[in-house]
């Protein structure tokens, strides 16, 4: 019973957020450039497109939107839209926003969920090195790395890996067209061109690992650290357990819970904290789209690739919320 | 107060943080006495020095020991017979009839050859139209001036004092014989390659100054000592970028701007944070409820997406136009980062309404305001000061990054804008640049990493319960 009052409970609150969101988009799309007396078509329309002048584009899409009708009634309209992933054709690319998003979301995968993957590793490895040596010089050092990588700019960081690694060293590919065409310009298939693709991202997944493993190594660590001095310790170690053995398999089992947790969250903001990283080794991504979108002042994508962006987070966060009593079971269904 | 001041600096992380902020504190502040560029950006304030221009200091590395800095030279001639100096800076020449006369400026040249080449000199010639003046420099004939201008050679008005200027770079096959005198095809990059023919390599140069007289009487010329100017590969503190700006004075007036937008934003994000967290944790019940839904809401919104959406809708409605952008930036940013702050001061409140004195101040009748603000808001001040610390690395993170996306302050340099356009610039050409890419991002780094140490450190010695986490 009180499972299914938590499910319901989480459901509940995630569906009002995703509303949230949606009247959210509705004010910055809708709401504001009809209050600063812009009419919102004109900013979906380009200046001219097959020779018809900008009124009748506009009048047009006034008719098949209804952007002319009052704010409550287009409210229904908009939302009806978001919903069923009706979200608009970009004016710089000349394509239906949802198709652009398909087409970038599983490169923005493939980028982020190995470098998710291997920077969890690096967490807990560094931090069961950080947990052993606690207080000396090598565990200063590396928590010291750690919160430095917090404020690291990734741009510019990225810039200089990618120009050292890239063009100075040649190590990896520069540019991902080169890097999946053979020598005499055709397109490489089958286990060539994966093999190449993944050489052009082993920089970039490799660069995001580096970048991003910081808070979940401090997390990690300062669990451990405090599981360390906890009685349940105290009373392995008394029995004669091996140190060892504590620390791998009883303080990881512990300290690991707050990671997941973390590797959730950032998983449902996977795809909002890539887009400095796609836009430098120049990955076409949803962040990378979202960018040019916002260069070429695109309105639909803009508020296509914003929505898709925050109604992942959502989505994920959800799940999460759901799967989190499975993996610490401490937790209590309130 | 002594006690929490010997804690303070019995920390070594303290230390370094306080040392950092000082210095970058002191760069903003003394920013207009350190250089006297207030905006490289502008026109009139680049070509200090030549494009990528290296730091002086960098000199002392062999493969930038070769380049030269700014010079600015008067010369002087070398005395020769038929040359007499008028006063300190003007010679007299008088060259007899049919006859020539060459006054010769030595250069000590130290260096590898420059960016440009500028000479300026004041020439009076005779009032007969029988003459030719030429200008050599490492025997390469650079310049010719005459009464009756055929070009390459340029005018001269008779008689009357004329001031010369020649300048490599706007040199072109109509008014300098060295430019005709290179293949067709090289031409148009004369001015790149006259500074490596006058001056390829460190040595002693002359300008020669050729006066002829074509007549059948001697004539008077009247010569000003020429003044000698280029612009150098090695300059100031940090080197020039890519339009020959001053980097120090862009790393420094960013440092300027950066600091104080994220100072002012922290403020309002902390300003906003407690209103909010102070509300929700002490009024509690159904305002509790909404502001922290509110909270969650702009919690779960990711944060760098919705920043470039707004900016960027804001920018096409034209919400803008009677606003600045940095104040633009600036109310977006602390209206999207105070749902962190906001938490962690609701948390805490919470905690703080149910401890004993609290309940015992409201049992000796004292009022609801009063409580809050003589016993609840004094015990949060470890956090306040840790979490306008902690907000500093974000807001400047932010900033820099739309800054690099080319989507926030335009025109004006901030770290972030630094980074954007040499990043943009970098190439095995310049070295990649090293002087103008690495110093903002090291700012950044350095920067975020002193306020965060200096919030953990406040937040350990100014609260008074031992709060652990952020």
């Amino acid at each position: 019973m009180s499972l299914l009052r938590y499910l319901t409970k989480r459901i509940a609150e995630r569906i009002a957020l995703l509303f949230g969101i949606i009247i959210f988009n509705f004010i910055i799309f809708q709401v504001l450039p009809t209050i600063y007396g812009v009419n919102p078509a004109e900013l979906y329309v380009p200046l001219t497109y097959k020779g018809l002048p900008r009124s009748e584009l506009v009048q047009a899409l006034d008719n098949q939107f209804g952007l002319n009708l009052p704010l409550d009634e287009r409210f229904f309209v908009y939302m009806k839209s978001l919903l069923t992933f009706h979200l608009g054709i970009s004016m710089s690319y000349q394509q239906p926003v949802i198709s652009l998003i398909e087409a970038r979301f599983p490169v923005t995968a493939l980028l982020v969920i190995p470098s998710l993957i291997l920077s969890t590793i690096l967490a807990i490895v560094l931090g069961l090195y950080s947990i052993s040596r606690q207080g000396k010089v090598g565990d200063v050092a590396v928590s010291f790395t750690s919160i430095m990588t917090y404020f690291i700019p990734a741009f510019w960081l990225g810039e200089i890996v990618l120009y050292f690694f890239g063009f100075y060293l040649r190590i990896f590919p520069t540019n991902l067209a080169e890097a999946i065409t053979s020598s005499n310009g055709h397109t490489l298939v089958g286990v060539a061109y994966w093999v190449d693709l993944l050489k052009f991202l082993t920089l970039p997944i490799l660069f995001i690992t580096v970048i991003s493993y910081g808070v979940r190594n401090i997390l990690f660590r300062n669990n451990g650290v405090e599981l360390m001095g906890s009685n349940f310790v105290n009373y392995l170690r008394a029995r004669g357990i091996d140190d060892r053995k504590i620390l791998y398999k009883h303080i990881t089992r512990n300290a690991v819970i707050p990671v997941v947790t973390r590797v959730g969250i950032d998983i449902a903001f996977l795809f909002a904290g890539v887009v400095f990283i796609e836009d430098i080794f120049n990955i076409p991504g949803l962040g990378r789209l979202l960018v040019r979108g916002a260069e070429n002042l695109d309105v639909p994508l803009l508020g296509g690739d914003f929505y898709i962006i925050s109604l992942f987070a959502v989505i994920i966060l959800l799940a999460l919320d759901l799967i989190y009593p499975l993996i610490d079971p401490r937790v209590k269904y309130e | 107060m002594n006690k929490v001041i010997r804690d303070l600096l019995s920390r070594k992380t303290f230390i370094f943080s306080i040392v950092v902020i000082l210095f970058f504190a002191a760069i903003a502040l003394l920013a207009p006495v350190l250089t006297s560029y207030n905006n490289p950006y502008q026109v009139s304030q680049q070509f200090v020095a030549a494009p990528y221009a290296v730091p002086a200091w960098a000199t002392i590395f062999p493969q930038y020991h070769d380049l030269p800095p700014d010079v600015r030279l008067t010369l002087t001639p070398v005395s020769a017979s038929g040359v007499t100096p008028v006063n300190s800076s003007f010679v007299k020449i008088t060259v007899p009839a049919g006859g020539e006369v060459n006054v010769s400026y030595p250069i000590r040249w130290n260096w590898s050859s420059p960016y440009n080449v500028i000479l300026s000199f004041i020439l009076v010639p005779p009032a007969t139209s029988d003459f030719n003046v030429n200008l050599y420099m490492n025997n390469i004939n650079i310049m010719e001036l005459s009464p009756v201008p055929i070009p390459p050679a340029v005018s001269v008005t008779l008689g009357k004092p004329n001031s010369i200027t020649f300048s490599s770079q706007t040199i072109n096959p109509s008014n300098s014989p060295y430019v005709n005198s290179l293949p067709f095809q090289d031409q148009p990059l004369a001015s790149l390659e006259f500074p490596k023919a006058v001056l390829p390599r460190p040595g002693m140069y002359y300008l020669v100054i050729s006066l002829q007289n074509t007549g059948n009487s001697p004539e008077t010329f009247l010569l000003s000592n020429p003044h000698y100017t280029s612009l150098g590969y090695a300059y100031g503190r940090l080197g020039t970028d890519d339009n020959g700006g001053s980097v120090f004075s862009e790393f420094v007036y960013g440092a300027r701007f950066d600091l104080y937008l994220a100072l002012v934003a922290s403020v309002l994000i902390i300003g906003i944070g407690l209103i909010i967290g102070l509300l929700a944790g002490y009024v509690g019940g159904f305002t509790d409820l909404t502001l922290n839904a509110l909270t969650d809401f702009f919690l779960l919104i990711p944060g760098l997406p919705l920043l470039i959406v707004l900016i960027s809708i804001f920018d096409l409605t034209g919400v803008i136009v009677n606003v600045n952008k940095a104040v633009l930036i600036l109310l977006i940013i602390s209206f999207l980062s105070w749902p962190g702050t906001a938490k962690i001061i609701r948390g805490q409140t919470l905690s703080l309404r149910s401890r004993t004195f609290v309940e015992a101040s409201r049992a000796l009748g004292e009022g609801k305001l009063r409580i809050l603000f003589r016993h609840i808001v004094p015990n949060l001040m470890g956090i306040l000061f840790a979490q306008l610390a902690y907000d500093v690395p974000g807001v400047i993170l932010a900033e820099s990054g739309l800054d690099f996306l080319g989507l926030g302050i335009i025109g004006f340099p901030t770290w972030g804008n630094m980074l954007g356009f040499a990043t943009n610039d970098l190439s095995f050409a310049n070295g990649f640049a090293w002087w103008w890419v690495l110093p903002p991002g090291i700012g950044i780094i350095l920067l975020s990493t002193a306020f965060y140490y200096f919030g953990t450190a406040m937040l350990d010695v100014l609260s008074p319960y031992k709060l652990r986490g952020e």
